[in-house]
């Protein structure tokens, strides 16, 4: 127990080696036609992530909930009372993050070797895939918010990287670079919001979370920022830091990247933008609890855009006819659900759906890789249709995600979805109501894409004849994650005795900001919760009956691209437009910063300081003309300057 | 014996070496040049000699010593001057200092 904080470093450095394994292997063989042996890479990637898995189980059971390990590998900033070290720090919020992390990491990793094995990128593919792991790891493992930050940005290079994968086509290295950009736009507020943290915590500044947590949690500090100067900084640091959030978990209003984001190969989708990646964002909101509790303003535009980023893309998931795009606004919208939930206090609710949404959104993702893999690259939903019986296991692994995230009884959703909405209920009815017809869009456009998908007459007999189903190696990942997305919400039901240990689990972590929150108003009585369980259930069954009613037997032709039109496309682009417009004012202030400050201003400066030089040099120039009688008579002058000065300095 | 005003001797000698240097400065004539800087170096010695006469003691024995290094000097510079000026006259073929302005090419 005392030796195994010693090992935390190699929970990073392990995938990092992978990635350079594999990255080695990429480059070597830049010559050769077929590239290196996919045998080789993908076991190398894989197994670099299922021992980082293991580790982490390790770790996780040898640890109690109220327990933390820390390494300190070294002290990175030491400028007087200010220190960072880099340190890792394992918790119980850790471990919980960690073990989905790292585990339906390796599972996608397997995955991967059969969706990749075509490619010619296939170790390069890996290479990327396990320095996302390492980064995402030490997002999560950082003792504090600096290491925090190099996995933030650590993950958003992979993301950019993988985005843009198969680069030969512009469009994905576009979706890249807009992925990127916005998430730069997201870490600036990142950073300022730490700055607005130091300055506010003053002198006992710092950047650890466990600091941070006292600091906050100390009664004598509240004079600090309870009113003045110090009430704008934690304001200032709160809403920075979820700015920063926004832009990692694809929020309003920096989502945008998100479903563009769908260009990368389907696992990338799988992992980075639907399981692991975009819940940073609640991660790191709830590892500041102890701060964001303390500014009700904050919280409140937390679940107030939470709520509205979960109604808007629910409904944009409805126009979507690419079947990767409808889960990726699905994951915006779950994304809100979070935000809600984190919003209103119930960071464990919040942090449980992020559980349970990396199962069954996995699942989803993985799934709609397989059908992709079957009709050969075909992601048109209107092209496919009556699949389910060319591909039996993956329609039922997509029959279980799509069970799990309307939340019908015992699925995943069913308990974590829920209980955010009964949170939200407690809160206010309003925000509950608003989750409530969410719930019921949700439930619409996932049986839509169920329907598509794998029901009615086959669209496109072509693509439908030659359908396989997945090889071993996509299989038993998407099994695992199949039984996942049924079963890992009893971690909070309690309906099996020891199961539920999610509910304790976060306690030690989490527990003081949500008292704090909870400190005057009494607890809602629990008896309701099997009502909500049931109206919930019941929503979930109307959007179901209704999709099936609409999309059921309706004749859908694929006509042109699968991007929406109409209405539906002003819908799905919405928050474009607003980047448009919040792009054209920074782009005049970037043209007057360009032609006005840097050329006339600096320019003009520098061109004056220019000819005045010129000038002098010229003058003194014409002095030094090679003539004895005036180079002896400059001397003469020179010399009774120099008398001069000391004799009337003498005086 | 009337004696000379001590000031009366450094005019004389200010106004010498003013015109030596006027010399100098605007003849272009190396001869010139060569005689006007010894004309400065006479004044000089002349300026010395009146002072010495002014103090008394130690500096009065200076003040008609240096003088007689100075006229050691300026024969030497008149040697070496007129020698390297026949030497150049003989690359340029003119005494006109101005046409010695480009010595290093």
């Amino acid at each position: 127990m005392n030796q195994l904080q010693h090992y935390l470093w190699l929970l990073p450095t392990l995938p990092l080696l992978g990635a350079i394994l594999n990255g080695t292997l990429s480059l070597a063989s830049t010559d050769s036609h077929e590239g290196p042996s996919r045998g080789l890479s993908g076991f190398v990637g894989t197994l670099a992530s299922g021992l980082a898995f293991a580790l982490t189980l390790v770790l996780a059971f040898s640890i109690r909930n109220d327990q933390s390990l820390q390494q300190v590998c070294w002290t990175w900033i030491d400028a007087g009372s200010f220190k960072v070290d880099f340190a890792f720090r394992f918790d119980s919020l850790t471990a919980m993050m960690l073990l989905f992390i790292t585990g339906i990491g390796t599972l996608i990793h397997l995955y991967s070797i059969g969706y990749m094995a075509e490619d010619r990128g296939f170790a390069r593919f890996f290479s990327y895939l396990n320095l996302f792991l390492a980064s995402m790891i030490v997002l999560v493992l950082g003792s504090n918010m600096l290491m925090t930050f190099i996995g933030w940005e650590g993950v958003g290079l992979c993301s950019y990287l993988l985005i843009g994968f198969w680069h030969h086509d512009t469009a994905n290295g576009d979706a890249a670079r807009k992925a990127f950009l916005v998430n730069r736009a997201g870490d600036l507020g990142f950073l300022l919001g730490a700055f607005a943290l130091l300055a506010l915590m003053g002198s006992s500044a710092s950047l650890e979370y466990t600091a941070i947590a006292a600091w906050f949690r100390d009664a004598s500090h509240l004079s600090l920022y309870a009113t003045g100067t110090g009430a704008g900084l934690l304001t200032a640091a709160c809403l920075l830091i979820f700015l920063g959030c926004t832009g990692k978990s694809a929020q309003i209003p920096l989502l945008t990247w998100l479903p563009d984001a769908m260009a990368g190969p389907t696992p990338v989708s799988a992992l980075i933008h639907a399981a692991t990646m975009v819940t940073s964002g609640i991660y790191l909101l709830s590892r500041m609890a102890d701060m964001f509790v303390r500014s009700p303003l904050t919280l409140s535009v937390i679940a107030g855009i939470g709520i509205a980023t979960a109604l808007w893309a629910a409904i944009a998931g409805l126009f979507q006819n690419d079947i990767k795009k409808v889960l990726a606004y699905s994951t915006v919208s779950q994304l809100g659900y979070m935000f809600v939930a984190a919003g209103i206090g119930a960071f464990n609710a919040a942090l449980f759906h992020v559980f349970t949404h990396a199962f069954f959104k996995a699942a989803l993702f993985l799934g709609a890789g397989s059908v992709i893999h079957a009709i050969h690259g075909e992601q048109d939903m209107r092209k496919m249709g009556g699949l389910w019986k060319k591909l039996p296991l993956t329609f039922g692994v997509m029959a279980a995600g799509w069970y799990a995230i309307l939340g019908l009884p015992f699925g995943a959703g069913f308990w974590s979805k829920d209980l955010i909405l009964e949170k939200a209920f407690e809160h206010s009815p309003l925000l509950y109501v608003l989750g409530l017809s969410g719930a019921v869009i949700t439930a619409l456009y996932m049986t839509r894409l169920m329907v598509l998908t794998f029901f009615g007459k086959s669209r496109d007999e072509h693509a439908a004849a030659h359908a396989h189903e997945a090889p071993a190696s996509m299989a038993i990942p998407l099994l695992v994650l199949g039984v996942g997305a049924l079963g890992v919400g009893f971690f909070w039901a309690g309906m099996i005795p020891g199961l539920d240990s999610f509910k304790t689990m976060l306690e030690p972590v989490l527990a003081p900001a949500q008292e704090y929150l909870s400190q005057g108003h009494e607890e809602a009585g629990h008896g309701a919760a099997m009502l909500f369980a049931a109206i919930g259930t019941l929503a979930a069954l109307i959007g179901a009956t209704g999709a099936w009613k609409i999309w059921g037997k309706a004749k859908i032709e694929a006509v042109g691209s699968s991007a929406p039109t109409g209405f539906g496309a002003h819908w799905t682009y919405l928050f474009d437009y607003v980047h448009a417009v919040v792009i054209w004012p920074t782009k005049a202030v970037s043209w007057v910063s360009d032609k006005v400050v840097q050329t006339l201003v600096f320019g003009g400066s520098i061109a004056v300081i220019q000819f005045l030089f010129e000038f002098v040099g010229d003058c003194v120039r014409a002095l030094q003309r090679p003539r004895l009688r005036v180079n002896l008579g400059l001397s003469l002058i020179g010399l009774l300057v120099v008398i001069a000065y000391f004799l009337l300095g003498a005086f | 014996m009337s004696t000379i005003p001590a000031l009366y001797i450094q005019f004389l000698a200010a106004t010498l070496f003013c015109l030596g240097l006027a010399t100098t400065l605007t003849r272009r004539n190396l001869f010139f040049l060569l005689m006007g800087i010894e004309v400065m170096l006479n004044a000089a010695n002349l300026s010395f000699v009146g002072f010495s006469r002014t103090f008394a003691g130690a500096a009065s024995i200076e003040g008609l010593t240096i003088p007689v290094f100075v006229i050691a000097l300026a024969a030497a510079e008149a040697c070496v001057g007129l020698a390297m000026l026949i030497l150049v006259f003989r690359s340029r073929e003119s005494v006109d200092a101005d046409a010695y302005s480009r010595m290093k090419e």
